[in-house]
């Protein structure tokens, strides 16, 4: 289990200095923050929502915040906003326990990466966009942080709280899953 | 084939640039004589590709930038930002009555402005309780004009009663509640997914206005204000500069001047 021992996450008070260090260091990372947001609530209004009050809890936690790149500290305070405004509606897609086991072995997974498969495709934005909000979202976070924020396995490890072998296991499922969704459309 | 399985296996890590070198070298040295697996690495490529091209990237829209900008800007001058600490929450909600008021940091502060200290946190407490099931409004109505005399035979003040709509606060509907052994109005807004409880109540207090005094209540805000002879407490875990925002529209609209009977 990663440790959150770099974000002490201590409030502290919020002088001048540190609006003008959060000012520098995190909110050039509002877009990554809303893009992350957009992709886990496949809603625009609530992912506006879920950023303000990120920035906000940031804000307040930011006093504690040590080192220079804050992009995976403000994108993990958006997870968590994210998560606790899912478990207070009490949205029917809570966050179940997915059994990473139960993606495991499945040959028709695998078939859909053949590279015969994937000779003939075409893929739209649209489509792709609709393939990838359909993905369970333990593999569509990992996706989004790796191939739009273009995130290092370390950091997407500390964003979304797991070990990196885990990351590395939901990747591949995702892109499994995501070209076998991309295959089952085009089979229609 | 054992060596293809583990191949694929690393296929991914490979393909981010996160297999170490010696790894990597093994490899490429497989792929150089296995077509399926060289084969499968194109693919994973190909879908990579697509995703990175295709997949849209959402920018923060304006108006999301500005209200983050604002949040971040310092506080307006000649307002008193107070936050209570957890353990002076606590002593003030377990009836720490018998605790001198004094000897809390911002018992001055309030007290200097005419708000007793334990206020503030009563109303979020008054808050957090509203939320439970069918405890946030008596009356239920987007509509003023149902909303305010409603309170009529249940109080003898009327508090005023505006629609914000238009501004992104939702009437929701009003209720009475008790706090500090008083009968208070409440009215109720939403704003996207977040409730705000207007407390309001009679308060001639001294002639001078109030100036707004906003407090942090353990993540929760209370911004109060004096106007038109009554006190108001806007609670809420929307940002303090949204509840500002609302403070001012209504003030700024004193269409239904409160009355006391």
């Amino acid at each position: 289990m990663t440790s959150n021992q770099e974000w002490p996450g201590q409030r502290g008070a919020i002088t001048p200095e540190v609006r003008q260090r959060f000012e520098l260091l995190v909110l050039p990372h509002l877009d990554a923050a809303y893009n992350f947001a957009r992709w886990l609530t496949r809603d625009p209004h609530r992912a506006e929502d879920v950023v303000q009050e990120a920035v906000t809890r940031a804000l307040r936690f930011f006093a504690g915040f040590r080192g220079d790149n804050a992009r995976p500290w403000l994108l993990s305070i958006v997870r968590n906003t994210h998560v606790n405004a899912l478990k207070a509606v009490q949205h029917e897609e809570l966050r179940a326990d997915f059994d990473d086991e139960a993606f495991a072995a499945d040959p028709g997974l695998d078939r859909a990466l053949e590279p015969s498969a994937m000779l003939e495709r075409k893929w739209d934005a649209e489509r792709l966009t609709r393939a990838i909000e359909a993905l369970p979202e333990q593999f569509r976070e990992i996706l989004v942080l790796r191939e739009l924020e273009d995130m290092s396995y370390k950091e997407i490890a500390a964003v979304a709280e797991i070990p990196i072998g885990t990351v590395m296991s939901r990747l591949n499922r995702a892109r499994r899953l995501l070209a076998h969704a991309l295959g089952a459309q085009e089979a229609r | 084939m054992r060596e293809c399985e583990r191949v694929r296996e690393r296929l991914d890590a490979y393909l981010d640039g996160e297999l170490d070198s010696s790894r990597a070298a093994e490899l490429e040295a497989h792929l150089a004589t296995c077509r399926d697996c060289a084969a499968a690495l194109d693919a994973h490529r190909k879908l990579q590709g697509a995703i990175r091209a295709l997949a849209p990237y959402h920018v923060a829209p304006a108006a999301l930038r500005q209200r983050a900008s604002d949040l971040v800007k310092p506080r307006p001058a000649g307002r008193r930002r107070v936050t209570l600490a957890v353990w002076q929450l606590a002593m003030l909600l377990t009836g720490a009555a018998a605790v001198p008021v004094a000897s809390l940091m911002l018992a001055p502060v309030l007290i200097g402005q005419g708000v007793d200290a334990a206020v503030p946190v009563a109303l979020v407490d008054a808050h957090l309780r509203s939320l439970r099931p069918d405890r946030l409004v008596e009356v239920a109505s987007t509509d003023r004009h149902t909303v305010k005399p409603w309170f009529a035979g249940k109080l003898d003040f009327s508090p005023p009663v505006q629609d914000l709509a238009e501004a992104g606060f939702k009437l929701t509907g009003g209720r009475v509640d008790y706090v500090e052994n008083r009968a208070v109005a409440v009215l109720v807004y939403q704003r996207r997914q977040h409730i705000i409880n207007v407390f309001i109540w009679p308060d001639a207090g001294s002639a001078a206005r109030m100036k707004p005094v906003d407090v942090d209540v353990n993540g929760y805000h209370a911004l109060g204000w004096r106007a038109g002879e009554m006190a108001f407490w806007a609670v809420s875990d929307l940002s303090m500069p949204e509840l500002e925002e609302l403070r001012v529209r209504l003030e700024g609209t004193q269409a239904n001047r409160a009355m006391p009977r």
